[in-house]
């Protein structure tokens, strides 16, 4: 699988097709697959593909240096490709601007050590990019290889959720919390999302200040929920904000609470279909609410 | 600028620049009999952008004295009758006396970075051109970390610097 | 002559210090298991053993997240402004490992080159730091590239050294260190922990300091950061990582001025009021760290501002952090990759 992917990538460059290939490489064992840039045919072969190709390369076609470099072919997993389809909706990048090549999901990351962030594998509806230009691997047998835009809220995909919703109103804010009082204000959680692509951050506009800076409890408050409004229904899932946050906070379990308020409202589970409009971006006669009508 | 005295003193401002700047020109002309020929270039993007306007008109009835004008092409109005362009294509045109002259440099960095090399080129030392940089600063104490080029600090060490003092930094203003 | 500790009477040292109404950072388990350092509530949160390192950094102790260093209040069109006072509560940082403590003299130059700031001063002085010495490491330590080790006694007051059966060798590094350890422990001549080699050196900092001088406008730098997403993830869980922000926050009837962490890979970190952005893409910003880091805090102040503790690897979500930085820096110093 791994040859299929350099050849490709090759290619695609000798070609000219593209100007560089957004991948993972993995320059020593010891470390995790990591994000490369491959612009020369001959450096192909620093291209890896394993279990813990967490990272989301959706989040690199958006900034301003990888743009400089020239047309991209980006990998994607299924997951990640979500991110992709959601990125052309709002007109983030022309679909002909960019060439796609999705990896099948070919095995599930163990779970456990080394990888204690990999819960959405677990219940992933995606093993198989649908929109990719080239598709490189089959995914794993008995899993969903295609993947289905149906919405279910049973879904054991919000288990964690369901579960944590049992508690009281006052027993989640007291959780809460204690989770964002973890929250130093890194921002790893909105700079590895792809969703975050703004110029400039509402947190960083300070003429006047909309959200207090602070790393203190009501500083971080304030950013997480304004983070997760603006990731309604537009947040995908792919966790990489959960998996980058250096305190461990469960930002996986906001980001299914909105997910699952969108799935319930609208039926629409963001990135899973081209051709359904965005919840965010669309106007519906029928729409319930009345202030909208 | 007591060490200037006897120089040509060339003032040189850009946009908003004319506020700082014009704290010495005017100690340079209440002691005018201690300097050589004073030469004012300031110049903005528009008509509209410049300050100060009446003092300019003032500054060029005075002895030994020049003021040039300018702004960006485009920004000009119908009535405007001083230079158009650039400060440093201005300057580059204009026979600015560089012998024995000081110059003071102040606006936006891109107009600084552009501006310094055309005094050079003009024959003038680079220790005798000054700027001042106008990097963020959040403390001014030389502990928040985001004022330095390279090891200077410019809240601490700047931050007027000569051009021969810049040419040994990086470029990070 | 050796002192040593059992740990269950340690964990009742602790439990007495903060029954005594100190505040005593150690480190927890947090989350979803990661390690932490924290404010502890009571002994039994306290994890000494079993990790390499906590994704975070002592330097709260000294230099919090965000502290505030004056109060305003709005009177009319009067403005009144009142001083805070240092937080100079006795802390205890119990736990910590040797690259962390190492942190403290380092940072001691900045805060007091010049103005002497002495909101960091007042913690620093009402701090003591307990280290545990390392007797694991990882693929991402290097402290014994900078010129420290599992045992390097920089910055702590007092170190303990893991003995067998539940005991731990205690050695006072400073007054403050013996004071605190004072009749607590027990004489035991026949313990000597050893200290192990730590990880093998994997840098030469000479070698990266000659790059650093002669390679500013290199293309490596674009080459080996552009994986960088411009997170805070590598400085804000730095030890050494001092930089920070000044804003104010409050409302109509006042507010405070607050300093709070801030980190050269923003964006937004130089921008100028006018806009111009003289650091304007992330290579500009990465080599600013390793810059700063490497180069202009030696000459500044004589010492690296780095003690290889490798947690900026650690926490970097695309694997780059200091460590991976100057390894490639380092290859291209030696030829071994071509600049494109």
């Amino acid at each position: 699988m791994i040859d299929q992917l350099r050849q490709t990538c090759r290619k695609l460059l000798e070609e000219g097709a593209v100007k560089v290939v957004i991948g993972y490489g993995q320059d020593k064992p010891s470390m995790m697959p990591h994000p490369v840039f491959i612009t020369k045919p001959e450096e192909c072969d620093r291209l890896v593909w394993n279990d813990l190709c967490f990272a989301n390369l959706a989040a690199y076609i958006t900034r301003k240096e990888i743009k400089a470099l020239g047309k991209p072919a980006v990998i994607v997993k299924g997951c990640d490709e979500r991110a992709l389809v959601v990125l052309e909706q709002e007109s983030q990048f022309t679909r002909d601007g960019i060439y796609v090549i999705g990896v099948a999901c070919t095995s599930l990351p163990a779970s456990g050590v080394g990888n204690p962030r990999a819960a959405k594998c677990a219940s992933c509806a995606v093993r198989t990019p649908r929109y990719a230009d080239v598709t490189i691997g089959e995914a794993a047998v008995g899993s969903s290889a295609v993947g289905s835009s149906s919405c279910s809220t049973a879904d054991a995909e919000f288990a964690q959720l369901d579960e944590f919703m049992k508690k009281t109103p006052a027993e989640r804010f007291a959780y809460w919390k204690a989770e964002l009082s973890r929250c130093v204000k890194c921002y790893a959680c909105r700079e590895v999302c792809p969703m975050c692509y703004c110029n400039r951050c509402i947190v960083d506009k300070n003429r006047p200040t909309a959200i207090d800076t602070s790393a203190t409890i009501k500083g971080n408050l304030a950013w997480h929920i304004a983070r997760a409004f603006h990731q309604a229904g537009r947040c995908v899932g792919c966790d990489e904000c959960t998996r980058a946050c250096p305190a461990g906070i469960n930002l996986r379990l906001l980001n299914q609470s909105l997910a699952k308020s969108v799935e319930r409202a609208f039926a629409y589970k963001a990135g899973m279909d081209k051709e359904t409009p965005p919840v965010i971006g669309s106007y519906s006669l029928e729409d319930k609410e009345n202030f909208i009508q | 600028m007591k060490d200037w005295k006897g120089k040509n003193l060339i003032f040189i401002g850009g946009g908003i620049a004319m506020p700082p700047i014009r704290c010495a020109i005017w100690y340079a002309l209440e002691n005018r009999a201690d300097y050589g020929n004073i030469t004012i270039v300031y110049g903005a993007r528009t008509v509209g952008d410049l300050v100060f306007v009446d003092e300019l008109d003032q500054w060029a009835q005075k002895e030994r004295t020049s003021v040039i004008q300018c702004v960006d092409p485009g920004g000009e109005t119908p009535e405007w009758k001083h230079e158009i362009g650039l400060i440093p294509h201005v300057i580059e045109r204009s026979n600015i006396p560089a012998e024995n002259s000081v110059a003071l440099v102040v606006g936006p960095p891109i107009m600084i970075r552009f501006t310094l090399p055309v005094l050079d080129k003009m024959g003038m030392a680079k220790k005798d051109i000054y700027t001042s940089l106008e990097n963020r600063m959040k403390c001014g104490i030389g502990k928040c970390g985001r004022c330095n080029c390279g090891p200077v600090y410019v809240c601490k060490e700047g931050p007027i610097f000569s051009f021969e003092q810049l040419s040994q930094l990086p470029s990070d203003y | 002559m050796s002192d040593v500790i059992a740990k269950d009477d340690l964990l009742r040292l602790v439990d007495q210090w903060l029954a005594e109404g100190k505040r005593v950072l150690g480190p927890v388990k947090a989350g979803d298991g990661v390690i932490l350092y924290a404010p502890l509530a009571a002994s039994s949160q306290l994890v000494l053993e079993g990790f390499v390192h906590a994704a975070n950094s002592i330097k709260e102790a000294v230099f919090p997240r965000s502290e505030t260093i004056y109060t305003y209040k709005f009177n009319g069109h009067e403005i009144e402004l009142s001083d805070v006072d240092p937080d100079s509560t006795q802390c205890i940082v119990i736990g910590a490992r040797p690259c962390d403590a190492a942190s403290l003299p380092v940072l001691d130059h900045l805060f007091n080159w010049d103005y002497k700031d002495k909101f960091y001063n007042a913690r620093r002085a009402a701090t003591t730091v307990v280290t545990v010495a390392c007797s694991e490491y990882d693929d991402n330590c290097f402290c014994t590239s900078v010129g420290l080790g599992p045992a390097a006694e920089q910055g702590s007051d007092a170190m303990l050294l893991k003995a067998p059966d539940g005991w731990y060798e205690v050695r006072a590094v400073t007054d403050k260190g013996t004071a605190l350890f004072n009749g607590k422990t027990t004489p035991a001549p026949e313990i000597k922990v050893p200290i192990s080699d730590g990880p093998a050196k994997k840098f030469d900092t000479v070698d990266i300091e000659t790059f650093l001088k002669n390679n500013y406008e290199s293309d490596a730098w674009r080459d080996i950061t552009m994986r960088c997403l411009g997170c805070g993830a590598c400085a804000y869980n730095c030890p050494t990582c001092h930089c920070f922000d000044i804003v104010d926050e409050g409302d109509a009837a006042g507010g405070r001025r607050v300093k709070n962490w801030d980190s050269c890979q923003f964006g937004q970190f130089t921008v100028h009021a006018s806009g111009h952005n003289p650091r304007a893409v992330q290579a500009q910003r990465q080599r600013q760290r390793i810059q700063h880091k490497f180069r202009i805090y030696p000459e500044k102040f004589g010492a690296i501002l780095c003690t290889g503790c490798g947690t900026c690897t650690r926490n970097c979500p695309v694997s780059l952090g200091v460590l991976n930085t100057l390894e490639a820096i380092a290859a291209v110093a030696r030829g071994s990759i071509e600049v494109k």
